[in-house]
């Protein structure tokens, strides 16, 4: 077909097939790719220059039919309509049930052009298929790629021009589909035998429970020792040393010498000299994201995107199952709650890959309550870490308490039951390193972008909230609540108040109230339970409607005043 | 037998579905369909998911739906 300026060409296929990989090769553009189902929930456009005419690319979801099942199919449905050609990506190494999806594409009347993505990995599975025997059945252009290395790119990018509209299939009903794949495999593919690789056996030491289970530990163990170790050795030998021994100097001189005293003065540089406590705009506004947080959101980046892209998630995620569906989920919502650990926002985007509302609901609620994001973390790290390791683990396992209490109320009393699990485990791949890198930069970069500037919003909102003495009157309010009921000091408030835009600047404020370490804990509870932030507010509202986000907000409220007081009942003083 | 009853690293052909048109679709949407050969990886305790194996790939399905997959052992 005649390729056309602002042609629109849709990536389809099942999931988990590496389409946001080939987008990111097409385009250059960078969204989050991983290895399981359900990554890409939303399209994403980007432009591919294809001989000086810009065609339009969208990455769609996976989906593993054209009949829906969940929201993230849907959009891959809906998009259908609008594409001008399909290039469909398929997994080479389980050619029998891609091909099943391609027969159904085959029969929209778009041109097409087929992917058998993954192709380095049928070699190693004793995989033979007969391309070009396939291309003659299908009479469409089928094309070997190994996305993240670019194999088969250039290759794809100058065939465009040879996609066509399918022969109709002769007669075949919807139903003999399956019948019609089968003899095509019989003609193009052939299966070698060969011995298992490491790999291989380590998925089998993954999945079954006896194993697998005791893994599951050592891996949370070693994921969490390993974010930690890099993140405190960045933030102690490359972050705190910069900010103490240039950064400072430099920026008390600049602005002293610009403004030595005053109003303007003290917002950027705040009234005492500790980067934390002085809620300056260049001082807290600048130390906090970058020296506090930046240094965790890296190392959690850097172990999470490892474990994404080997495939170990969804294995996790059966294990978990059994314990899941007690808080009315199933095994997979965890995949959501652990992007939600980095931040509630893809987290909460995430909850898309669940099929029913009662889900998403149960889903959001325990995220935005019970799952703090790693900014809030490295805070609570930073300002608890200080006393003992063991408070910080207090402060986590009180949400883990809360999320199961919470979890089963709402299993108990919202009406309908979960759907089960049911998902496909992608094979493990060692991840390729540059496209691990690109991923990381693009979480950093989306750190700094959205991160930073809320963050001077809120050091900024702070500085006007006291000067007009806005504080102090939300402080007298609030009072029996904060002070009564969790025992904190009444200031906490403005902690509260800016916990709303940023969970960071709102766990570095409870520093100048100088509290005792039971009151740090409650605090640090209850900053997390009470409210999400307002991104990730944004988010809920979008996914599961103003009147349901009404509902979980009050379940946020409630559970923040009932935790806030337990604690202050139960815990002991820990002189 | 039912997929549930069977043993953990044997084979098993598929039979019948016993549920609604939904859950068949899906099913075989994975390419799970009868009369394949299929082989059981795991069971997980307290009625967990089934993980069994089809062609090259693994999939994980809840205990109920699994329950209502009849198999005969090969």
């Amino acid at each position: 077909m005649e390729i056309r300026e602002g042609m629109k060409i849709l990536l389809m296929g099942n999931p988990n097939v590496g389409k946001s990989v080939v987008f990111n090769r097409l385009t250059g553009a960078r969204v989050v790719t991983a290895n399981y189902a359900g990554t890409t929930v939303e399209y994403t456009k980007g432009t591919l220059l294809h001989n000086e005419k810009h065609l339009e690319i969208i990455d769609v979801p996976g989906t593993y039919s054209l009949e829906p099942t969940c929201k993230a199919e849907e959009v891959a449905v809906e998009m259908l309509a609008s594409g001008d050609l399909i290039i469909n990506v398929a997994d080479a190494t389980n050619l029998e049930r891609n091909l099943h999806f391609t027969m159904e594409l085959m029969q929209q009347g778009k041109p097409m052009i087929l992917l058998l993505n993954l192709w380095d990995e049928t070699r190693h599975k004793g995989i033979h298929i007969n391309v070009a025997a396939l291309e003659k059945l299908l009479q469409i252009p089928v094309i070997t790629t190994v996305a993240v290395t670019a194999e088969g790119i250039k290759n794809l990018i100058s065939r465009l021009p040879e996609a066509v509209v399918p022969l109709p299939l002769n007669g075949q009903a919807n139903g003999d589909l399956w019948r019609e794949v089968g003899k095509i495999i019989k003609q193009v593919q052939r299966i070698t035998h060969r011995h298992h690789t490491w790999l291989e056996r380590l998925e089998d030491i993954s999945i079954k429970p006896r194993s697998g289970l005791p893994l599951a530990a050592v891996v949370i163990f070693l994921t969490f020792a390993v974010i930690r170790f890099i993140g405190e050795n960045l933030i102690n030998y490359v972050f705190n040393p910069f900010f103490e021994n240039l950064y400072r100097p430099f920026i008390y001189h600049a602005v002293s010498y610009a403004f030595p005293s005053g109003v303007i003065h003290d917002l950027l540089l705040g009234t005492t000299p500790d980067f934390v406590e002085s809620l300056g705009l260049l001082t807290t506004g600048i130390y906090v994201p970058i020296a506090m947080v930046l240094p965790y959101i890296f190392s959690f980046y850097l172990v999470l995107g490892f474990v994404e892209d080997f495939g170990y998630l969804p294995r996790f995620a059966i294990l978990m199952d059994t314990f899941m569906h007690k808080l009315g989920l199933h095994g997979f919502a965890i995949i959501p709650m652990i992007l939600g650990l980095g931040c509630n926002v893809p987290g909460a985007m995430a909850t898309r890959i669940l099929e029913s509302r009662r889900e998403k609901f149960i889903a959001g609620t325990l995220m935005a309550i019970a799952v703090p994001c790693m900014a809030q973390t490295a805070m609570i790290i930073g300002l608890v870490g200080p006393y003992g390791l063991v408070y910080v683990a207090m402060i986590y396992g009180n949400l883990a308490v809360v999320a199961i209490v919470i979890g089963s109320i709402m299993n108990a009393l919202i009406p309908g039951y979960s759907p089960e699990i049911f998902l496909e485990i992608p094979s493990y791949h060692l991840p390729h390193f540059g496209t691990l890198m690109k991923k990381l930069w693009m979480r950093i970069r989306g750190f700094l972008a959205e991160a930073i500037p809320l963050v001077l919003v809120g050091v900024l909102l702070v500085n006007i909230l006291f000067l007009f003495g806005i504080i102090d009157l939300f402080s007298n309010f609030s009072a029996p609540v904060i002070v009564k009921i969790m025992g904190l000091p009444k200031e906490a408030v403005s902690s509260l108040i800016i916990g709303f835009l940023r969970k960071d600047v709102a766990v570095g404020m409870l520093e100048p109230l100088h509290m005792t370490i039971k009151q740090l804990i409650i605090a640090c509870t209850v900053l997390s339970i009470y409210f999400p932030c307002i991104a990730t507010f944004a988010v809920l509202i979008k996914e599961l409607g103003a009147k349901a986000m009404l509902k979980a907000s009050l379940i946020m409220v409630g559970t923040a005043i009932a935790v806030g007081g337990l604690l202050n009942l139960l815990l002991p003083n820990f002189s | 037998m039912t997929l549930t009853e069977l043993e953990s690293g044997r084979q098993a052909r598929v039979i019948t579905f016993n549920g609604g048109p939904n859950m068949i679709k899906k099913l075989e949407n994975l390419g799970l369909l009868r009369g394949k050969t299929i082989k059981k990886v795991s069971n997980n305790p307290f009625k967990g998911p089934v993980v069994v194996k089809i062609e090259q790939v693994e999939m994980a399905i809840g205990y109920r739906m699994a329950s209502r997959i009849t198999v005969e052992p090969i």
